[in-house]
């Protein structure tokens, strides 16, 4: 307990110098002194106020008399006088401090040391108007000065062999307020260097101190531990509590601690480099662990000198753009590795980020710039306006402390000498350039720009990738984990249900991974309170851009807006600047899917010869480039496709869908070309003669690349405005009718959509699709849809070409089917298209006889009806069009040796002819028949029948199985699975003739199963089972 | 440093994860109670007959007094409970004996930190505030007594959310500046609603913590992220709730499935062989951390066990993020006694006694911390307690 008794208010102290003080009141104590306020008269009448430090040793434990004398009568009169003795020294040690050069004004001059009370009394001038904490500092320079002065003064204590210990707003005198020169009092708290090794001595030191302000080790008391590095705490807290109006607590005092700069006293902006250095000084003063102090008071100082010089509201600097870190972020991490490295890289000064808007690269500098902003003194994010030299001369982005345009200063003028204040800058500070939305690098100033001597980072939604510079390119994340907590993050839920997770999938791939779209569509869902099902089916069907209209939360660097969907990623893909065809090429582009399309091919459909254009729009960030091809990307593309339609930006889909057309149509049937020798020049001829007439044939696989195509873009124009037009069901014609067989089910789903509605098409186009989508019925047995199809056929048959194709199409139902009465209906079918076709004037007219005499000469030797005299002239009319007027591989030439191989076969049981047909059919069916599907119906089926007919039956397996490899060999294709299914049902029937009845069951096993597995109808009939398993194993 | 913490440091510098089961129960049995904390205290504050003295002697000293600070031997008729069992007496006595000894303030805080394992003056309790007014203005226990029963009384409630709160360095400011007997309860009256909650700072330093750690990008989803991972090869549970974080601090996240029971680590902590029972008194749980979050009521050493324990792990996750760009769980030069002037700081300034080697919970840190990888040491005591419970579990 502390018995020491204070004087009471109003004592009175005589000294012997006469002097009368009277005491006002105790302000503190110490270990060794009782601290008063009190004044004194001058001659004028007026009080002075001085401070009176009474010596009163805590440990001594004196008595104070009634009459304010200290008794010592416990033994300890000897260390009482040698305390006086130390109080006399200290005070000779103060003024010995005033009167050194370097600090004589900044020590407080004490007046004089007396002796009363059987004490000692040492009196300091003390104004309190002067004192710290009645002053009044408004500037943050001001605030430095002080605590500068402050830590010079104690620094000169410290040389002296002192430490002061006692650093507060309480014990700083600031006078001549011009120069705000500071003095320090109450020197109680003073102790010696060298006695805090000392064990002797150290005993007789009682710490005194004030919380906010004593380091830790002063506080706990533990004297060993004191040094220089406890006052430079002092001066930290000083520091500290005069910017921020507190003094520093635990989470201030950690090695890594942050400041909240925002709520300092003095909202005055200072470089960046202010805060750094303000930042890097409290650590090194403020720190818990006294090692990691400044361990003395010179390099604490010289701390304060350089922040005091960058308070300077003088001072020129660059003045950083306030940003922060994106409150979430993810991923990036190769990204931001690369970012860091070339952050401290000193030999790399520029870097290119580029990537398509809304993919995050301003956000993710802006992530890796926040964690080292340590590195710069200044860091400017600047909006590209147009040009560099604008954007430069725009005080509002780039804005250097003190400087701006004078009225009469051109613009050109501003631009020198701003050029050179920002350049002198760079070479005293570490600048980083920011310059975000960078569009042109034909800008006239970028080698001015590329020129200064520090960091720039240009993000730019360009593909400069052409060009020699530093690039870091940002792609879509690309980890779906990734994406998915992005979207239930933005969805504001923790967790989804492994269903809505699945649809998350879905939408993310749908969106192709684009960061903000995946933002936006989350929020979307959450603000419009729909299911993720709901929400991928509406961006299935409508595209992102019209899931909703409801208006959403957008977060732009550190903005905030509520508005619509639409007019955000509109506004993200301005296509303001694009010329008409531009965007024409656009909307060409928009109508081919992933993977796009080679850049000479949409040249070729577009009918374009120069690429420039092209390449513009890769460059500027609208196409997207891979190795072979170019593309939209889905979200430029649903802007691209929401474009309003007019004349000049349709212009390049019409033109694709022509060349489309016309592709299909120039590629397709070559081989059909009937060569009329009347008409056939001489040059021709020539060519003619020296091309292998086999090679003359449609290319199956360009044609089919072609067809696939054109099926994309009809996939594309299902949601479009054009969807119906003329040219877009010309080109859907084209597609459906030379579709791969295998594609059974597309041609029934486009065939029979275009059936719905055909008004653009001519009753021929009409029929040829008929003809294609009863083909697929056919073969699904579905006869009764094959036969609905006849009633809109006979619409179409106004002329004789297409009256002729309507007998076509309804001799082939019969020849399928098989039905009683078919028969005949077939030979009716087949007179009437021979007249039909003899009739018709156009360059079909010999194709389609020669059909029509094939399927009657089939007729006849196959199936015995007709007329058998008959068969020689229509053999002789044949072979004429064959030797005369068909290229060698044609379907024609080809059905022409069939049909005689059937002869041979069925009406003449002459093995070794119906082989020659074969072998020579073969020889056109391997180059004209392409696709499998197509050889077995023409190559494999019907020589299998014509060696039934000839009781070959080993042949004929053999035949057979050629047929089902080529169906296993695209197995994944449902049309081959049902296509062996055939061909083994044939060969069922194969075995049955041969009787093998162990192959027969195996077969009937296998087709069975397949029957279960596929659900296809069972063919085999009962009595074929009975009789099967009638016969024993 | 006394020889009992010169013990205690030394057992925690030769204490290894490979010998704890056998020397850690050794050392809990080492730590004394308040009884022989007591007599340690009375020989270095004033008793004549040195440490060997028997306790019915020291009882008599103490009651003799007690007489002469005027409070009465009938109140220290338990003397000799107090000098010869673990926990005999409360705070209230414990001022009574600071009185009775004449100790100053900072005195005070020493008996309370060493004997009684608490903080001292609780200057946002009417009572207490008025101990620390009578002890530093050298009143008499008379005077203490009057002001006591004429101080207004206060029901204890949370830490206000809103409007301005009175920091217990403020009211200590009043208190030692106080003028007078009248302007004191004076002062009670007029800001008593002040005085019905307390610990603000500590709240406020534990809100702050838990922002750090459990906060968007916290330090609890970057230990997830660079090391948790890659020791566990996996994802661990990566639960952001006041629970998931709990686990992870204690390193049981893998654990979760063998701890049964609400969300609780009770049963892991009642475990006498390797926990001192005072350090299981008040241990931070899940609901515990929930309830400083809310501001409400605590007992001081639950609040300061809380404080510890998440500055502890504030430290190790930041010095472990912070290696000069190499991110290690192992502990750098310096890194002990930076990690505890940290503790004590916040310690201090929350108004708690800073760490003390004799405090058994304080011990655990202690010893932690002089690891070559603290955060993953004090996990590993965690798992030692962790598998003896499963055992026990098993075994039953």
């Amino acid at each position: 307990m502390d018995y020491r008794t204070a004087l009471t208010p109003n004592t009175q102290l005589r000294f012997n110098t006469g002097t009368l003080y009277t005491i006002r009141g105790e302000i503190g104590r110490g270990g060794s002194c009782i601290v008063y306020d009190g004044f004194y008269l001058t001659n004028a009448g007026d009080e002075k106020t001085v401070r009176i430090k009474e010596l009163y040793p805590y440990d001594l434990h004196l008595r104070r008399d009634t009459d304010s004398f200290l008794r010592c009568d416990n033994g300890q009169e000897q260390r009482f006088a040698s305390t006086k003795e130390q109080m006399y020294a200290d005070f000779r040690s103060c003024n010995t401090l005033f009167y050194a050069d370097e600090s004589s004004d900044a020590i407080l001059n004490t007046i004089n040391i007396y002796e009363a009370n059987n004490t000692v009394y040492v009196v300091s001038a003390w104004s309190h108007e002067n004192a710290l904490p009645n002053l009044k500092i408004n500037k943050m320079k001001d605030c430095i000065s002080i605590v500068r002065q402050t830590a010079y003064a104690v620094r000169c204590i410290h040389k002296a062999g002192y430490l002061y210990l006692d650093i507060k707003p309480d014990n700083i005198s600031v006078v001549n307020a011009l120069t705000r020169r500071i003095q320090l009092f109450d020197f109680d708290s003073l102790i010696p260097i060298s006695a805090i090794q000392d064990n002797n001595t150290s005993g007789a030191f009682r710490l005194s101190y004030t919380k906010g302000f004593a380091a830790l080790e002063l506080r706990k008391g533990e004297l060993r531990r004191l040094g220089p590095h406890t006052d430079v705490y002092g001066i930290g807290a000083l520091l500290f509590f005069l910017i921020f109006g507190r003094t520093p607590e635990a989470p201030d005092c950690g090695r890594n601690a942050s400041y909240d700069f925002t709520g300092l006293r003095f909202p005055e902006s200072c470089p960046d480099r202010f805060y750094i250095l303000l930042t890097d000084f409290f650590h090194k003063t403020l720190a818990s662990f006294s090692a990691d102090r400044f361990r003395s008071m010179e390099p604490a100082v010289r701390a304060l000198e350089e922040i005091e010089n960058l308070a300077d509201p003088a001072y020129p600097y660059l003045i950083s753009t306030p940003f922060s870190a994106p409150a979430w972020f993810i991923g990036r991490e190769r990204e931001s590795r690369i970012l860091n490295d070339w952050c401290r890289d000193e030999t790399k000064q520029v870097l290119f980020l580029s990537g398509m808007g809304g993919i995050g690269k301003s956000t993710f500098v802006r992530r890796v710039l926040s964690a080292e902003r340590q590195l710069w003194d200044s860091i400017v994010f600047l909006y590209f306006g147009g040009s560099l030299r604008q954007t430069f001369l725009n005080d509002a982005g780039l804005h250097v402390n003190g400087m701006e345009r004078f009225p009469e200063e051109s613009e050109a003028d501003y631009f020198e000498r701003k050029l050179r204040k920002l350049r002198e800058i760079i070479r005293r500070d570490r600048v980083l350039l920011v310059i975000d939305n960078f569009a042109d690098e034909h800008d006239p100033d970028l080698d001015v720009f590329l020129g200064l001597a520090c960091k720039k980072i240009f993000i730019t939604r360009h593909d400069l990738g052409s060009l020699n510079l530093p690039i870091l390119k940002l792609e879509a994340l690309p980890d779906m984990a990734d994406l998915q907590r992005l979207f239930i993050h933005y969805l504001g839920r923790e967790t989804v249900s492994e269903t809505d997770a699945a649809a998350i999938q879905a939408i993310i791939r749908r969106l192709s991974s684009h960061t903000l779209a995946i933002e936006l569509f989350a929020r979307q869902v959450s603000n419009s309170f729909l299911t993720l099902s709901e929400a991928l089916e509406m961006l299935e069907k409508q595209g992102i851009l019209h899931v909703s209209t409801d208006r959403i939360d957008y977060q732009r660097d550190d903005s905030i807006s509520y508005e619509q969907l639409e007019s955000i990623i509109t506004r993200l893909f301005e296509t303001n600047s694009l010329s008409a065809g531009q965007i024409s090429i656009l909307k060409a582009l928009a109508l081919f899917p992933a993977p796009g399309i080679g850049p000479r091919e949409l040249m070729r459909f577009l009918d374009i010869e120069n690429a420039e254009a092209i390449r513009q729009l890769i460059r500027y960030g609208w196409i997207t480039r891979d190795a072979q091809n170019i593309f939209l990307h889905p979200l430029i593309r649903d802007v691209v496709q929401d474009l309003p339609v007019t004349g000049e930006n349709l212009q390049g889909v019409l033109k694709t869908l022509e060349t489309l057309h016309d592709n299909i149509a120039s590629e397709s049937h070559i081989e059909e070309l009937l060569i009329d020798p009347a008409k056939i020049s001489p040059e021709l001829a020539e060519i003619l003669s020296k091309i292998d007439p086999y090679t003359i044939v449609t290319d199956q696989r360009k044609l089919l690349k072609s067809v696939m195509t054109a099926r994309g873009v009809i996939d594309r124009l299902m949601t479009d405005p054009l969807w119906g037009s003329e040219p877009v069901q010309k080109l859907l014609q084209k597609m459906v009718t030379n579709l791969p067989k295998y594609e059974d089910e597309a041609i029934l789903h486009y065939g029979q959509i275009l059936l719905k509605s055909p008004e653009h098409l001519s009753p021929a186009e009409i029929i040829e699709v008929i003809d294609k989508v009863q083909y697929v019925l056919l073969e699904y047995h579905r006869y009764d849809e094959a036969e609905s199809l006849m009633e809109p056929a006979k619409r179409c048959a106004v002329d004789d070409r297409t009256r002729a194709e309507y007998y076509s199409l309804a001799g082939n139902i019969c020849d399928t089917r098989d039905a009683p009465g078919d028969r005949e209906k077939v030979l009716e079918f087949l007179n009437l298209g021979i007249g039909y076709a003899r009739k018709a004037p156009h360059s079909p007219r010999k194709h389609l006889l020669a059909q029509f005499l094939l399927g009657k000469m089939n007729a006849i030797a196959r199936r015995g009806f007709g007329d058998p005299e008959e068969f020689d002239t229509l053999f002789n009319e044949m072979r004429n069009i064959v030797e005369n007027e068909c290229l060698p591989c044609s379907e024609i030439c080809h059905g022409f040796a069939i049909t005689m191989g059937f002869y041979w076969a069925e009406g003449q049981q002459n093995r070794e002819e119906a082989e020659k047909c074969i072998e020579n059919a073969g020889l056109v069916a391997k180059r004209l028949f392409q696709i499998g599907l197509d050889y077995i119906d023409f190559q494999i089926i019907p020589p299998a029948i014509m060696y039934i007919d000839l009781q070959a039956y080993d042949a004929c397996e053999a035949v057979l199985k050629d047929g089902i490899r080529i169906c296993d060999d695209h197995a994944e294709l449902t049309a081959y699975l049902r296509k062996k299914h055939d061909l083994e049902r044939y060969l069922l029937d194969v075995y049955l003739e041969g009787n093998e009845p162990e192959k027969a069951r195996e077969m009937v096993k296998i087709l069975d199963d397949e029957c279960r597995l596929y659900a296809f109808p069972d063919t085999v009939s009962t009595d074929i089972r009975d009789w099967l398993n009638s016969l024993p194993d | 440093m006394d020889t009992y913490t010169e013990k205690l440091e030394a057992g925690a510098a030769e204490l290894y994860e490979y010998n704890a089961v056998t020397e850690l129960p050794r050392i809990i049995a080492s730590f004394r109670g308040h009884g022989a904390a007591l007599s340690e205290f009375l020989n270095s504050h004033g008793y004549p007959a040195g440490l060997e003295d028997t306790a019915e002697n020291k009882a008599a000293f103490l009651r003799e007094k007690f007489t002469e600070a005027g409070i009465g031997a009938a109140k220290a008729r338990n003397a000799l409970k107090w000098l010869t069992e673990p926990n005999a007496f409360e705070r209230e006595t414990g001022f009574r004996i600071a009185f009775a000894l004449g100790l100053s303030i900072e005195e005070t805080d020493e008996f309370f930190r060493t004997v009684l394992l608490d903080r001292s003056f609780d200057c946002h309790t009417i009572g207490e505030a008025i101990w620390y007014y009578c002890i530093f203005h050298h009143k008499d226990y008379a005077a203490a007594e009057k002001l006591a029963a004429e101080a207004p009384k206060s029901e204890r409630t949370a830490v206000p959310s809103e409007g301005e709160v009175l920091y217990t360095k403020n009211i200590i400011s009043f208190l030692r500046s106080c003028p007078s007997d009248e302007a004191l309860l004076e002062y009670f009256r007029e800001n008593l609603p002040q005085f019905a909650y307390n610990q603000v700072k500590a709240k406020e330093f534990i809100r702050q913590l838990w922002e750090q750690i459990a906060g968007p990008d916290g330090l609890a989803e970057q230990e997830r992220k660079y090391f948790l991972q890659q020791e566990k090869g996996e994802n661990p549970p990566a639960e952001d709730s006041t629970w998931g974080i709990y686990l992870q601090i204690l390193g049981l996240s893998f654990d979760v499935e063998h701890i049964e029971g609400d969300r609780t680590i009770r049963p892991i902590l009642e475990n006498r062989t390797f926990m001192h029972e005072f350090a299981m008194d008040n241990y931070p749980t899940r609901q515990s951390i929930e309830k400083l979050l809310r501001g409400e009521t605590a007992k001081h050493d639950l609040t300061r066990k809380t404080l510890i324990l998440l500055a502890f792990y504030q430290f190790w996750v930041n010095a472990a993020l912070s290696h000069g760009g190499m991110k290690t769980l192992m502990a750098g030069e310096n890194d002990r006694d930076r990690c505890l002037d940290g503790l004590d700081q916040y310690l201090l300034d929350a108004g708690f006694p800073e760490i003390y080697a004799g405090n058994p919970y304080d011990w655990i840190f202690l010893w932690a911390a002089g690891r070559e990888a603290p955060l993953l040491a004090f996990r590993s005591y965690w798992q030692l307690l962790s598998a003896e419970h499963s055992e026990l579990s098993s075994d039953s």
